[in-house]
């Protein structure tokens, strides 16, 4: 079957394949790990969970599975509410990290495993089993053992055995971090490649930012058990709605300098910086975090408003300069030169920056907009 | 130039010393090799001995007299015959061995596998019978067995061998299933397959070491377990060979007859051997499944 095919008979044949949580909570014991999630996921969209380590997005992605139970709330996936539904009922499929493959079955019953234990035909189990293996340049490995098969081999296994089952949903659980940096990169533009292609709902788990940029069509960024901010990635990495999602989200990290609103403007350390003007009544009392991308940074001049800068290393990359160093109150500043020499550790540079580029944030970390 | 130097430097010391430690540990290798193998070549060797030769001291331990195949002449015309209790003995050894990897499998898997009360209480109750050494038992076994109409019975002594080998099997079983990564049990939950069919179609194949290894230890120990066979069976026809051997050892006016009892030494042998030769690479990836990560 070619994949326009497969596509049409998708189109035909299988409902809306979008997600739905409602007030997800999930308790061990005492421990709330997840309180009331609620994310609304389109029909065929692309969708990134990110966050650091402990954050609760594999345990949500497992509770989509079906592999976790709910606490509380309900999961419903293509209009049905598959909240209590076995795994295998739910119309998903899932790729582990470890790729958890049947050690003891070759590349074929691997990936139809699933429609063979189902009682399919014969023939259609090859035939899809096929369909995928073509698909995933896996024909000539058919016959092998995953223990004889490379880390990205094995990656495109489980995921053929993930498509093999013709899912609504695909669900990946940190499926690059075991692979080497190159093979990452490479099966990052797969799984791309094959979105477009399949065009199912597909939500991926990772923790590492640059996979969530480039693969997702929303990012939904966790911190301890909730939802710190969802949106596109360039509304993500951009208009960041607090600190958290501003720090976890480019590299190198944002930075962040302590300031305040004085009756001259915005001032950090002592210096005047261009940033966003005063609104009265909601920002010009007390302190601010001043957030701005390091690319964002530029060289002023000593009449311009700046902040001066102590260098204390530069890190060449070939194509930019990554120039790291001190403000007067100790912060660590990292701005990007993207031509000519780094300027010697030790000296004293001055950092300037449109006022658009500017975050501000209250206190507590939230955005001041 | 710098880097060849060295190597070559290091290389031909190295080259040398190997040499002198192969010799030695080959040299070590054979003389332990001849310590387990001297026994069991003498008993052998004894049985093709008349009987006269057998009762003398053993050496030289090869028949001097010539070849004879008396010593099997008295072990078929002993009892039954020596093939109804190869027979009894292959019946409660492969039954032993049966009932032992089907409770042992899925106690394991549930032990492994699955959350309930009290589970670290229940698995340390079980692997605590362990520490009760069976001959102190023995007495109530044999009451039990009596009060069940099993006494003297091989489904009785089969009871009591799967008992007694249950703690240990399961404690092994429990190993294999927890050195598979819970990710292919939730994979083939996904694929829709649980229960028993997971155990049957993806876990089962990957615990065969552990089977094997199981099955190979509880068939050794049946077949080879005397004293509960002793006590609990009283009619001759029922005796397992361990058993048939004592009573076959006795020969005239109190000496005893080591021909016949080295021949059925000889014949105890030959299937632990089969099993062994046979199963010898799943048997030593079982007992070390779950050793290394």
């Amino acid at each position: 079957m070619t994949s326009a095919a497969r596509a049409a008979s998708r189109g035909a044949t299988t409902p809306a394949s979008g997600v739905v949580l409602d007030r997800v909570t999930k308790r061990f014991g005492a421990v709330d790990v997840l309180r009331d999630i609620s994310l609304t996921i389109a029909d065929g969209e692309f969708i990134v969970f990110v966050g650091p380590s402990g954050c609760g997005k594999s345990t949500l992605l497992r509770m989509i599975a079906g592999l976790e139970e709910v606490s509380d709330g309900t999961i419903a996936i293509g209009g049905r509410d598959v909240t209590d539904a076995e795994p295998s009922e739910r119309g998903i499929a899932m790729v582990f990290q470890t790729y958890a493959l049947y050690p003891h079955l070759s590349v074929r019953d691997n990936m139809g495993f699933s429609l063979k234990m189902a009682g399919r035909p014969r023939a259609e189990v090859a035939a899809k089993v096929e369909a995928a293996a073509e698909l995933l340049h896996l024909i000539a490995l058919l016959d092998r053992r995953p223990a004889q098969l490379s880390g990205g081999q094995r990656q495109r296994v489980a995921i053929g055995r993930a498509i093999v089952r013709d899912p609504r949903v695909f669900l990946f659980d940190e499926p690059l971090s075991n692979l080497d940096a190159e093979l990452r990169i490479e099966m990052r533009i797969e799984i791309a490649k094959l979105h477009r292609r399949l065009g199912n709902t597909m939500i991926y788990v990772t923790h590492d930012q640059t996979e969530a940029m480039t693969l997702a069509d929303r990012i939904v960024v966790l911190r301890g058990g909730r939802i710190e901010q969802a949106g596109k990635p360039a509304d993500i990495f951009g208009d960041p709605d607090n600190l958290f999602v501003a720090g976890f989200i480019g590299s190198p990290k944002i930075n962040v300098l302590p300031g305040r609103f004085t009756t001259e403007g915005l001032e950090i350390d002592g210096s005047l910086l261009t940033g966003p003007d005063c609104i009265a009544g909601q920002r010009c009392d007390g302190a601010v975090s001043v957030a701005i991308r390091p690319h964002l940074l530029h060289l002023v001049g000593d009449s311009d408003p700046g902040i001066p800068v102590k260098i204390d290393f530069a890190e060449y990359l070939g194509d930019k300069t990554y120039v790291h160093g001190q403000s007067r109150s100790d912060h660590a500043v990292v701005t990007e030169i993207a031509s000519g020499p780094p300027p010697a550790p030790g000296s004293i540079i001055r950092l300037g920056s449109r006022p658009e580029d500017v975050l501000l944030f209250d206190g507590g970390g939230s955005r001041l907009r | 130039m710098t880097v060849s130097t060295i190597s070559g430097a290091v290389a031909s010391p190295r080259r040398r010393m190997p040499r002198r430690i192969d010799i030695m540990s080959h040299a070590a290798g054979i003389l332990v090799a001849l310590l387990f193998l001297a026994p069991i070549a003498w008993a052998v060797l004894a049985t093709f001995k008349s009987r006269s030769e057998a009762a003398q001291p053993p050496l030289p331990p090869w028949p001097t007299e010539g070849i004879s195949l008396d010593n099997f002449r008295t072990l078929e015309n002993f009892g039954a015959g020596i093939l109804h209790h190869t027979l009894n003995s292959l019946i409660v050894a492969i039954a032993t061995t049966a009932l032992t990897i089907l409770v042992s499998v899925l106690a394991g898997y549930g032990f492994s596998r699955y959350r309930f009360p009290l589970k670290g209480f229940f698995f340390v109750l079980v692997l605590a019978t362990m520490m009760v050494p069976f001959q102190s038992i023995l007495t109530p076994l044999f009451l039990i067995l009596a009060e069940l109409k099993l006494q003297n019975t091989l489904v009785g002594l089969v009871l009591i061998y799967v008992t007694l080998q249950l703690p240990f099997s399961v404690f092994m079983m429990r190993n294999a299933f927890d050195a598979v990564p819970p990710e292919i049990a939730e994979a083939a939950r996904i694929d829709g397959v649980t229960g028993l069919r997971l155990l049957i179609h993806v876990l089962g194949p990957l615990v065969m070491p552990g089977i094997v290894s199981v099955g190979l230890i509880a068939f050794l120990n049946a077949w080879n377990e005397f004293l509960a066979a002793l006590v609990l069976l009283t009619s001759q026809d029922n005796y397992t060979l361990p058993v048939l051997l004592t009573a076959v050892r006795a020969g005239h006016y109190g000496s005893i007859d080591w021909g016949a009892v080295q021949a059925g030494v000889t014949i105890m042998m030959i299937p632990c051997l089969i099993l062994f030769l046979a199963l010898q690479r799943h048997y030593i990836r079982g007992l070390t499944a779950g050793a290394v990560k």
